[in-house]
């Protein structure tokens, strides 16, 4: 029981998460693959990295955790649940800066090559 | 009763951490807005910091280390009570830290940038007003007269 509920509540602490995240990720996926179908597919898969980095998180706290209290058993889940929110979207958040500013290189050598004189 | 306590500390954190993520919400937003070029951006970074708080605050207040005993009352179940406030404290303060120090280093990036941009401030041509609004001496507006 206290397995089930803490479990219910890290799936909805992650749904909660990718509602927020849904329009903000999608405006900046969208500034930096130009296309909407490259945005919504980076969107996806960002999505699926949050949902199972959080279940695999939470999954590994359970089984990392020795106690033989049900309830302590159950916020050690909730607790590997948080840090795999937290580490999924820091993964997100590097990636998606990281490939901006690989977009924001090629725009420039881009325009370099365009303009050899300035 | 132990369960009861620790629900209620893991509440009252959640909340606080809420509450630190709306005291800081608008101005983060004012200070991402200038150091991003872009809205999309500065909406991203503000929607990913108010998430960091709010789970950081989140996490720590599951820690579950003040309750050794599983039937403690009294004194060791608030002793129990207060190092899982003092955990949530300590954890919305090192978010709270870290945000700051990595905002500092953006808003250095961004005036280090816009120093490079910028044309350099030389001396001024002579008969060149500095106040365009300054009306010029007729003798040096049209020297040929």
């Amino acid at each position: 029981m206290w397995l089930l509920a803490s479990g219910v509540v890290v799936a909805g602490g992650s749904g909660v998460v990718l509602w927020l995240l849904r329009a903000p990720l999608l405006a900046i996926l969208l500034e930096v693959c130009v296309l909407d179908h490259r945005a919504r597919f980076w969107w996806r898969v960002s999505a699926a990295e949050l949902v199972v980095g959080t279940a695999f998180c939470a999954s590994t706290s359970l089984a990392v955790s020795s106690s033989t209290d049900r309830w302590l058993s159950a916020v050690a889940v909730l607790r590997g649940g948080y840090a795999g929110l937290l580490v999924s979207i820091a993964a997100v958040t590097v990636g998606t800066m990281a490939v901006g500013r690989g977009a924001q290189v090629t725009a420039q050598s881009a325009d370099g090559r365009r303009s050899p004189g300035s | 009763m132990v369960v009861a306590v620790f629900a209620g500390v893991a509440v009252a954190g959640l909340l606080a951490s809420f509450g630190v993520e709306r005291m800081l919400h608008a101005h983060l937003g004012r200070v991402l807005t200038d150091i991003c070029e872009t809205d999309a951006r500065s909406g991203f970074f503000a929607a990913v910091t108010g998430l960091t708080i709010v789970l950081s605050g989140a996490l720590a207040s599951t820690a579950t280390s003040g309750y050794a005993d599983p039937n403690a009352v009294g004194f060791d179940l608030l002793s129990g009570a207060l190092t899982q406030a003092r955990t949530v404290m300590a954890g919305l303060l090192g978010v709270v830290i870290v945000i700051a120090f990595l905002l500092i280093g953006a808003i250095r990036r961004y005036e280090n940038r816009h120093r490079l941009l910028a044309p350099p401030a030389g001396p001024m041509a002579p008969g060149l007003s500095q106040d365009a609004s300054m009306p010029m001496p007729p003798a040096l507006a049209n020297p040929a007269q």
